[in-house]
Parts: structure tokens; sequence; C-alpha cells
């Protein structure tokens, strides 16, 4: 039986937690996700949004949004996390998207880390990836993972998160 | 299975973080408000004198807010900030580890002129006593 946690090459991330916080949820990650935090998050700026904070302090603050048990937000005009058809998700900040899938409830596996312009369109140049193909992207990571079904949750934002 | 503390330092962390908690209370602020008013941006904007989407980014966490701007965009729906200092508990801030967190108390008299050995050079040890 091959559940997340007996997957080598998935880690289990924590962040400093501060006084009064607690781990209510729970983060995984994948290689590709490990690497792009890695080597790739320190490096960006901020994007055409001109965020105050850093792509690497977006990424601690959604993490820490998310495992502190914050409430996450789907709506019109706020969106931390966003369903997407498959069931994969994404974390969302100004500059970074998260795209994995929902394990458990409450349990979130990272696929990859992807910057918020490549996604956009700059003036008539076409994004440099689209949603879609990030979607697909998590389906084929998801399906060559080694891990017994089901390797995900469906159900409702509330139920999941 | 392995894991990773994703830890970017305390300096970046305490900052991000106090500044998405500014803006999460915002948030939290203007969807109660949002239920229960039905309150709009475009109504705070024109309290504010500004534009809706200038008001959008900074609920959003997309500016970088001052101070002033926090009480207005409240004030304008019906609330207030509140917001106090603390001291952190010794041990718990990298720049104040346990050891300068609680320094004892060193008082010496000062003695213009020292009778005792107290500042004298040590003394070498006899040849006879390190062999042995």
């Amino acid at each position: 039986m091959t559940t997340l946690d007996k997957i080598e090459i998935v880690t289990r991330i924590r962040i400093p937690l501060g006084r009064g916080d607690f781990d209510e949820r729970e983060f995984y990650a994948l290689p590709s996700y490990m690497n792009e935090a890695a080597n790739v998050v320190p490096n960006l700026q901020p994007g055409r949004l001109n965020a105050p904070l850093t792509p690497l302090e977006q990424l601690d603050d959604i993490l820490h949004k998310w495992i502190t048990g914050k409430r996450m937000r789907y709506g019109k005009w706020l969106n931390d996390l966003t369903p997407h058809s498959s069931e994969t998700w994404e974390l969302k900040t100004a500059d970074l998207r998260i795209f994995g899938w929902i394990y458990r409830p409450k349990i979130f596996v990272g696929a990859f880390i992807g910057y918020t312009d490549d996604y956009k369109r700059q003036g008539r140049q076409p994004p440099k990836e689209s949603y879609d193909d990030a979607r697909d992207r998590v389906v084929q990571i998801r399906n060559r993972l080694d891990l017994d079904e089901p390797k995900f949750t469906a159900g409702a934002f509330d139920a999941l998160v | 299975m392995p894991s990773f503390e994703f830890d970017i330092g305390e300096r970046s962390r305490v900052g991000a973080r106090f500044i998405s908690h500014v803006r999460d209370e915002i948030q939290n602020a203007l969807f109660s408000e949002k239920s229960e008013r039905k309150v709009t941006q475009q109504q705070i904007a024109e309290k504010l004198d500004t534009s809706r989407a200038v008001i959008n980014r900074q609920i959003m966490g997309l500016e970088n807010m001052t101070l002033r701007r926090v009480a207005e965009i409240l004030w304008a729906i019906g609330w207030e900030p509140h917001f106090e200092a603390r001291k952190i508990p010794a041990g718990e801030n990298q720049h104040r580890p346990p050891e300068l967190a609680l320094p004892r108390p060193s008082l010496k008299k000062f003695d213009p002129a020292p009778t005792s050995g107290e500042i004298e050079a040590p003394r070498e040890e006899p040849a006879k006593a390190r062999a042995a």
C-alpha cells in the first residue's frame, strides 16, 4: 500500500510558526516544486502587479496561510485557492501560482510553481504556458506517481479546505 | 518521508507576515461588511476620494499601504484598526538569544587603586607542577 507519506520523492514542507500558530493543514511537495522553491523563486522579482512582497515572501505567506489553517478565499475578487477541472488546484499569490491537487481534505500536494506573468498575455505575445497546459502537467505528474487510488479527493471547496 | 523547513529568514518573515496580517484583517472586515451591508469597493473609493481600482489593489495587497490608508479604509466601512506592540519572549528572537535576554548583573565596585590580585596578569604555573 503506497500512501503519500511512503513515497520517497515527496517532501513534507514545514514553515517556522509564530506564537499562536499551529499546523492545521499539511503541504507536501514534489521534486519540481522543491527545485523551483530553492533555485527559481529566490531569484524572481515582483512581476507586473508590482506587489510589495517579493515572490519568496509571497511563497512563505501562502504556505503560512495554508498550513496554519487561515481562511482561504475563492471568490469574485479574491482568490487564494482556485479549483480547476480534473481536480487540480492552484494556490495563488500576486506573482506565483502553485499548481497541485488536494490529496485528502486539508492536504495539498504542490507539483510545481509557476510565475504569474508567464500565464498572462504580454502585449501581443501569448502566455508562456496556458492554465490548461499547467493543469494537464499536474494530471500527468499525478498519474505517474506510484500512489494508491484515490490519488486525489474531489468535493466542495469548504469540505476540502 | 523527508521533511523540509522553508525558512526565508526571520527579518523577511516578520515583515512580510505583518503586512499580510494587516491585509487579511482588512479583507475580513470588508467581507463582513459586504455580507451584512452590501458595502462595495466603489463606495469606499468615493468616501476616500480615490478610484475603485486603487482601493481594489490596496485591499488585495498589491500596494504597500500607509498606516493612514489602513485606518481610512477601515473607517470607511465602520471599523477601526487596533495595534499593539509586545516584547518577544526570551529565546524566540534570533537577535535576542537567551543568554543576552537574561543578563546577569555584573556590579563591581570601582577601586582606582586595587590592592587585590583581581586584575593582575595570571602567573605561570611552575614547570614542575605542569610536568606532574
